[in-house]
């Protein structure tokens, strides 16, 4: 009798909530980010570097508060949200439909496969030059330039995981009934979901960063030419400022997708046991 | 006229090298409605291939298979199948698995939820309903797949090694509830094994199979009613197991000398 209930106790005594568990292990996770926080403030507060190269983060986080109080840093980050979800949404509809197409159609695959395994590998990036020559210097070159670096990996997972549907799947549901014409959009899409949301998830935080860099080379507003533009007037507080509000946006979005996954897979093995 | 006549059937298929490989060939056949009947055979003797085909997934390249009468073309729904791994929808919920079919032939949303209800709960499964298969054990998977071929009301069943996957005990209840199912509605089954004690126990009649090319060995009836004792079925299979041995022991040496 004794015995029990003292075996029982301790873990009686620590069950903790999930809620405040999951905090406590963030806690723990975020444990080397602030070593390298507290680092860079010691480093130099100590005198050890120049202040013009590597400001105090304290001195950062002032700013950073300034400028979000005042509606600078939201401002831009809206700017580079909608340049990079622009894009972003203009590639996920058509990376979807090129890379459905290419599973339905032998023709349009083979127009398309080789052109996507060439722009795979390069910096798409690299092109902007020529966007701009086309499109000037607003906004639609900066949307473009997302959408075409986040087209590729799109339409390759959506190919892929159209084209790896499992014959026995696909048969069951033509001995239900299903005729073969509408076994794509009722059968081969919803089974391709995983690989689809897959490559939208890591098409995701490259929209992101297509985004801030074409308007550090293009100028404008957002959080590129925030940076930008205050390392041009040597104001290095305001560029890590920059820097912090891009970690901080970059961050929701990835929050944002993966709660999106986890409700559109409930289904998957995987999704439901994260 | 049989319900269910296979007609000196070959099947083979175009090899990596380019040269065909007979799959099954002179399978001839005939099964009457209601009948339960079993195909036994060496792992690769052409099992699966003969139900894709009376399934019309695959073409015969020779031969003809026909349902009361008429030459299998495609797939439909007249012909239930359930594969080796189940293959259902893992999107759609147990309700979702079994009602596909219902929605897909157009059934009114009220009449389908209470169809696939009683198919739920005849193979056990109430209370699953909005559960998806990545969460349920293989054998509860299986019911899934049983449910959904049932609820459109197939004519002929196809069965593909369905308790291949499943654990002892699992295997022994869904053979004892697939008697039973069976027995009550008198579908005609076409039954995919590699147990013959699985075969004799369920079967009224077991179609033995030798490989390469796979053909029909022997038709065995087993005569056994409901009520069979446990020692008459033992024996049974032990007489069939006689026959496959030498066919199992001929078609391992074939792989080991192809390896
Ligand atoms: N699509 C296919 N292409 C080529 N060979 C196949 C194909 N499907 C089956 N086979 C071959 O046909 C033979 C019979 O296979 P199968 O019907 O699956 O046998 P079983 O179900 O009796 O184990 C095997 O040798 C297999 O490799
Ligand atoms: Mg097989």
């Amino acid at each position: 009798m004794d015995r029990a209930v003292n075996v029982a106790a301790p873990g009686q005594a620590f069950k903790v909530p999930p809620a405040v568990f999951a905090l406590l292990r963030t806690a723990e996770r975020s444990i080397p980010v602030l070593i390298l926080l507290a680092a860079w403030e010691a480093v130099t507060r100590a005198g050890m570097v120049q202040l013009f190269l590597l400001p105090p983060l304290s001195q950062v986080l002032v700013r950073f508060y300034a400028d979000t109080i005042d509606g600078t840093i939201p401002h831009h980050i809206i700017e580079t949200s909608v340049t990079a979800l622009s894009g972003y949404f203009l590639a996920a509809a058509a990376g979807v439909i090129i890379g459905a197409a290419m599973a339905i159609s032998r023709p349009i695959r083979y127009m398309v496969e080789p052109l996507v395994s060439l722009a795979f590998p390069i910096p798409k990036i690299s092109f902007m030059p020529i966007f701009i020559l086309w499109f000037g210097l607003d906004t639609l070159p900066k949307v473009l330039m997302v959408a075409f670096n986040c087209v590729i990996p799109i339409t390759s997972a959506t190919y892929l995981g159209a084209r790896s549907i499992d014959k026995y799947i696909l048969w069951s549901a033509r001995s239900l009934g299903t005729q073969p014409g509408r076994l794509f959009w009722k059968i081969v899409m919803p089974a391709a979901a995983p690989q689809v949301i897959s490559g939208l998830q890591i098409a995701l935080p490259q929209a992101l960063i297509i985004g801030i860099v074409t308007e550090m080379l293009t100028g404008g507003d957002g959080l590129g030419s925030y940076m930008i533009r205050a390392v041009r007037f040597s104001d290095s507080e305001t560029a890590f400022a920059g820097i912090l509000a891009m970690l901080v946006t970059g961050l929701v979005y990835m929050q944002i997708a993966t709660v999106i996954r986890r409700r559109v897979l409930r289904w998957h093995a995987e999704a439901a046991a994260g | 006229m049989a319900f269910l006549e296979i007609q000196d059937v070959r099947k083979s298929y175009v090899t990596g090298q380019g040269e065909p490989f007979i799959a099954v060939d002179g399978i001839d056949l005939t099964i009457e409605q209601g009948e339960f009947i079993s195909l036994v055979g060496p792992s690769g003797c052409g099992k699966s291939t003969l139900l894709h085909m009376i399934g019309g997934f695959v073409p015969c390249t020779e031969g003809a298979i026909r349902v009361d009468g008429v030459a299998v073309q495609q797939p439909g729904p007249d012909r239930g199948i359930v594969f080796q791994h189940f293959a259902l929808f893992p999107w759609k919920t147990v309700r979702g698995n079994v009602e596909y079919g219902l929605v897909e032939r157009g059934m009114p949303r009220a009449e389908r939820r209470q169809t696939a209800q009683r198919f739920i709960d005849m193979v056990g499964l109430s209370g699953f309903e909005d559960s998806f298969p990545s969460r349920l054990s293989g054998g509860m998977q299986q019911r899934v797949a049983i449910a959904r071929m049932l609820a459109c009301e197939p004519s002929i069943l196809l069965m593909d090694e369905p308790f291949g996957a499943l654990d002892a005990q699992t295997r022994k209840i869904m053979q004892e509830e697939l008697r039973a199912l069976w027995h009550q509605f008198g579908k005609t089954v076409v039954f995919v094994t590699h147990d013959v004690r699985e075969a004799v126990f369920l079967s009224q009649r077991v179609v033995v199979m030798s490989t390469r090319p796979g053909r029909i060995k022997a038709i065995v009836e087993t005569g056994l009613g409901p009520g069979a004792s446990r020692a008459l079925i033992d024996e049974k299979a032990d007489k069939l197991w006689d026959m496959l041995r030498d066919e199992v022991v001929r078609a391992m040496a074939a792989e080991r000398s192809k390896a």
